[in-house]
């Protein structure tokens, strides 16, 4: 019988240093599978001695998808564990869990997608995926926010001008505090959408980010004229099985590990609970 | 098929049971309070070792099939060699629920619901369930919180078992609801039931349900919960809650858990374990870098009932909660959730 608790075995094959307490972590199976895993989904790692933690899966990699990234912040009991890990340390993972994005209803369309901090882990695997699928989808901008330049993730990617602009990605970006080298925007990332073009009018946004961020971002997306279902969240709760049966991640009726973690506001919206 | 068995002749079907089948039923082994006596399901082997006038089981049946505490999974680390050995309980073969209350059989029906009906199977619990015949039997009396006829789940009910039990005087009634369950009554033991059982039977159903006065209307209650989120109410009925959590471990449909890692100190094994969580605990929806997303005391007491009456009716057509009163009997605090309820029903 299939225990849906046991998780596969997997190999750490690459560790790249994000920030001071974020990691990029470069994984795959024992058994070489390759991973079926869309945009938006997200796996259950374990640390073995030390417990379990959702985390979004960033990119699936190589030419028979048999490589999956997670970009992990060190926050509390589990994750911390992380920073122990090396090349070639064993953990397990189970999954992929949750919806994905809607990617059919996306195509099409303007996406702009709206991250604060370890958010754009969420996003990072879609963003790739409009890059290698880029005729299908009209503008694609990122407005991106972190608290220090120190805490900007995937530096790389967000400072690399020339391809950005061969990708067709337009990279806002803005920290709360500036360091001596900091020459961007300083201030929240809704600030960002004053210092772009962004018409509603065919578009989708793409929100996600912590809580207090994802409410000002749907707030004045609503004000510049964007639709409830004109808006994709990718919410966070506290999960333990990522199957809906635990009952931890419930906001209102909804099951953030099953509904989503992508909803349309709209559908979060009208959820009893608070989302945000 | 409905048949009859005189009371002399339990033991030997009890005995036909066991032959064939592990029996749990309910047996003496529970504690006592004042009040009651709460018996707990167990394996039984012969007549002495039942309790089948039980009044109250303390904690419900759902154990048989989501244990309290249920170890999934074994590791062992060796350098970077991990080993998992699954530790999952699998049934060598059927086993017979015995005298279970129709409440407690409805209850089963909604858990059915959340490990095998819904996106992902737990193949464990569907495995379980597949092995299990259920012989049910409606209660002779009524305690003091029980609500089952406002909500459909007693005190007769018409699915989820195999045989139905109900006690006539001298003999049991029996209702059988499955080929399984009638192959079970095909003894020579038993007889046809005739008109005049039929008519104890009702007669006796009728009696209990007449003491059952509590009136709670569930598709009224669905209908008004969305516009009482933030009603005065579930301040004041979570005021005196001391958010032990007794309420969800005794329910028969609370099925929230977390899961744990038990390790030895030098991280080398462990095991790892689904127990069951409340929601009522403060941490329930705690998140990494201590946010909340209930942390005031009244919205965890009121997303129990909401997760109950309005979440699971719009999540699979029909509520959760089967009115067994057990939430109520044990709460410390002496909190009537049909108070409530009955508050959001008359506006
Ligand atoms: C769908 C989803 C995607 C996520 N993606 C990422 C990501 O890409 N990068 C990243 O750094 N973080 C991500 N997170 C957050 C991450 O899961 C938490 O930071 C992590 O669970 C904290 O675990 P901990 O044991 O270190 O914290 P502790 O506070 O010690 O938590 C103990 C236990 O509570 C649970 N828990 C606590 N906080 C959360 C939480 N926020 N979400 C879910 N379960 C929690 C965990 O199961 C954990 O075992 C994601 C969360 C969700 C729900
Ligand atoms: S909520 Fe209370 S009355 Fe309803 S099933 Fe659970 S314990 Fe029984
Ligand atoms: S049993 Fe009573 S006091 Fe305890 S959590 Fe439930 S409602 Fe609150
Ligand atoms: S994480 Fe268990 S129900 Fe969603």
């Amino acid at each position: 019988m299939n225990n849906l608790y046991m998780p596969e075995l997997a190999l750490v094959e690459d560790i790249k240093e994000e920030t001071s307490n974020i990691r990029t972590l470069t994984i795959s199976l024992k058994s070489r599978k390759p991973f079926s895993v869309l945009p938006g989904q997200f796996v259950e790692l374990t640390i073995f001695g030390y417990g379990e933690f959702p985390v979004s899966v960033s990119a699936v990699l190589g030419p028979t998808r048999d490589r999956l990234q997670t970009t992990i912040q060190r926050i509390g009991k589990v994750t911390k564990e992380t920073a122990n890990l090396s090349v070639g340390s064993t953990i397990g993972i189970r999954g992929p869990f949750g919806n994905g994005f809607p990617l059919a209803e996306m195509k099409g369309k303007n996406i702009c997608i709206v991250t604060g901090g370890v958010g754009l882990a969420a996003v990072r695997y879609l963003i790739n995926y409009i890059i290698e699928n880029r005729d299908h989808y009209g503008k694609l901008q990122l407005l991106h926010g972190a608290r220090t330049p120190g805490d900007l993730i995937y530096k790389d990617f967000l400072f690399n001008n020339e391809e950005a602009q061969e990708q067709g990605i337009e990279i806002l970006l803005t920290v709360d505090q500036p360091d001596a080298g900091w020459e961007g925007h300083v201030g929240v990332v809704t600030e960002l959408f004053k210092r772009t073009t962004l018409d509603p009018v065919n578009t989708m946004a793409v929100v996600c980010g912590p809580s207090i961020m994802m409410k000002f971002a749907t707030q004045c997306l609503a004000n510049m004229g964007f639709g409830d279902d004109q808006m994709l969240v990718s919410m966070e709760r506290r999960m333990q099985c990522g199957m809906g049966m635990c009952g931890h991640c419930m906001v209102g009726q909804k099951r953030v590990c099953l509904d989503g973690p992508i909803f349309t506001y709209g559908s979060i919206k009208d959820a009893l609970e608070r989302a945000f | 098929m409905e048949k009859v068995l005189d009371k002399a002749h339990f033991s030997r079907f009890l005995g036909d049971l066991v032959t064939k089948y592990k029996v749990i039923g309910p047996t003496k082994k529970g504690g006592a309070t004042s009040t009651y006596t709460y018996t707990t399901f167990d394996y039984v082997k012969r007549v002495e070792d039942l309790e089948i006038d039980y009044k109250s089981s303390m904690l419900s049946p759902k154990r048989i099939y989501f244990p309290d505490s249920q170890p999934l999974y074994k590791y062992e680390k060796n350098g970077q060699n991990v080993k998992l050995e699954d530790l999952r309980e699998v049934w060598d073969k059927e086993r017979v629920l015995f005298g279970l209350r129709p409440c407690d059989i409805t209850a089963i029906l909604c858990l059915d619901k959340v490990f095998m009906e819904d996106s992902f199977v737990d193949h464990y619990y569907q495995d379980k369930r597949r092995k299990s015949i259920i012989i049910g039997l409606t209660c002779s009396e009524t305690r003091q919180h029980c609500f089952c006829s406002s909500l459909g789940s007693g005190p007769d009910i018409e699915s989820g078992y195999d045989l139905l039990m109900t006690d006539i005087g001298d003999s049991y009634f029996f209702r059988a609801r499955t080929d399984l369950g009638k192959e079970l009554i095909s003894a020579d033991y038993f007889r046809n039931a005739t008109d005049q059982d039929r008519e104890l039977r009702e007669a006796k159903l009728k009696k209990v349900k007449e003491r059952l006065s509590e009136k709670v209307d569930p598709a009224k209650i669905i209908s008004v919960m969305a516009d009482k989120y933030n009603d005065e109410l579930w301040n004041e009925f979570s005021d005196n809650c001391f958010t032990c959590g007794a309420c969800n471990m005794v329910c028969p449909t609370c099925h929230c858990f977390t899961i744990i890692d038990k390790t030895s100190p030098d991280g080398s094994e462990g095991t790892r374990v689904l127990v069951w969580d409340s929601c009522h605990f403060e941490r329930f929806a705690q998140m990494a870098g201590n946010l909340n997303m209930r942390g005031e005391k009244s919205s965890r007491f009121k997303h129990r009932l909401y997760h109950k009456f309005y979440y699971t009716a719009k999540q699979h057509g029909s509520v959760s909660c089967v009115g067994c009163g057990r939430c109520m009997e044990f709460c410390p605090s002496h909190i009537d959730v049909r108070a409530a309820l009955r508050r959001l029903q008359e506006g």
